[in-house]
């Protein structure tokens, strides 16, 4: 039973509701904005992990909190992402490969389920919800370290967190788009 | 009946429009007035194959699943690219660029989910009319933008940003629609 109004999905809800908060808190770029922007990251990634719990708690485990899970954790990491990218810490390149795996995937898996092959939790879905959090909260942290010196987008450690959420889209994006096409080829 | 074929050359031609999208981004921000045009005709060829895909696609009785899927996708990733480069352009804030890109995402995953319910989330007005909205705001503000001269441009005069906040108020209304028409079904099927 798909139930849309659970404590589990209303915790998704509003962590997606956080990604434009976090957004305009980065284009502040303030110190203490930073610092309430990374408290905030903190506690979203908090939520990810509660609404798990709650939902299996109260046996309210469904398909639609499920995909409820990974539309609130989209937005709400496109919110950070796109702070990221306005405040010239993320090339347009990184952001426009993040934008378009987070497009493309639901797309091609309402297409899987359409001819009756549903895509099931991937291993790549699974390294994208652990490496776009950590990449968001080490370039946070730098930014802060940095107390505005530099761009945490200008620093090695934040090129390589940032690098590495580009490359699990990447990874996310083709690991599924691999996967549709071959099971449609089995169809036709 | 729809089929499931993906290499047909209807979803070549929606595949071409995706493409399309990366190389505006590279000609809209070279800074050069005779690329602006070179962008300009692009996004008037790209936008003629959201008619042409399904022309071909009807004309060649190969009307697919996959086609009606791609159609909107490509349409989403197309139009965030322009999007994208008239931000790093300073031509269009981020905040309104945030809604375009919070709204296709938003569908995205509707049309995810109204498949839990073995509902197929078919294109809705609102939806064409947020499509013809940004296209004809996007090519009006190119077209500006080559006739000033990207010096030249003013891309806060009043009416460019008026332009923009049309384009952002209508794709506001088909969010607002889809996530009206997906709830509605949530709700009859619980």
């Amino acid at each position: 039973m798909n139930r849309l109004y659970t404590t589990p999905n209303l915790v998704s809800l509003g962590r997606a509701l956080l990604g434009p908060l976090v957004l305009v808190l980065l284009l502040s770029e303030s110190f203490y904005a930073l610092l309430l922007a990374l408290l905030i990251v903190s506690l979203a990634i908090a939520s990810d992990f509660f609404d798990g719990y709650l939902a299996r708690q109260s046996g309210t485990v469904d398909e639609l909190g499920r995909y409820m899970d990974g539309a609130c954790d989209a937005i709400f990491n496109l919110g950070v992402f796109l702070g990221f990218l306005a405040i010239g810490w993320l090339p347009a390149s990184w952001f426009l490969a993040i934008y378009f795996a987070e497009i493309v995937v639901p797309y091609v898996g309402a297409f899987a389920k359409q001819i009756g092959q549903p895509v099931e939790i991937r291993w790549s879905a699974k390294l994208k919800t652990a490496v776009h959090p950590t990449a968001q909260l080490i370039t946070l942290v730098t930014a802060l370290t940095m107390a505005g010196q530099t761009a945490a987008g200008d620093t090695m450690i934040g090129i390589a967190a940032l690098g590495a959420a580009v490359l699990a889209s990447a990874a996310f994006l083709v690991d599924h788009v691999v996967l549709v096409i071959l099971r449609t080829s089995r169809l036709v | 009946m729809p089929g499931n074929q993906i290499w047909t050359a209807a979803n070549g031609i929606t595949a071409s429009r995706i493409l399309a999208g990366p190389v505006c981004i590279w000609w809209l921000t070279a800074e050069s007035n005779f690329l602006i045009w070179c962008a300009l005709a692009l996004m008037v060829i790209a936008e003629s194959t959201d008619f042409i895909d399904g022309y071909v696609a009807r004309a060649s009785s190969r009307v697919s699943n996959f086609g009606k899927i791609l159609d909107p996708m490509a349409d989403s990733m197309y139009r965030s690219s322009i999007f994208l480069a008239f931000v790093m352009n300073g031509w269009m804030p981020v905040w309104m660029f945030a809604i375009v890109v919070w709204r296709d995402l938003t569908v995205s995953y509707l049309r995810e989910i109204a498949e839990l319910q073995s509902e197929t989330l078919s294109a809705r007005m609102s939806g064409k009319l947020k499509a013809v909205v940004q296209g004809v705001a996007q090519i009006t503000i190119v077209i500006m933008v080559g006739i000033y001269g990207v010096d030249s441009f003013a891309p806060y005069s009043v009416t460019a940003q008026g332009i923009l906040l049309i384009a952002i108020a209508v794709t506001l209304y088909s969010l607002f629609d889809y996530v009206a028409s997906v709830a509605q079904k949530l709700v009859r099927h619980t």
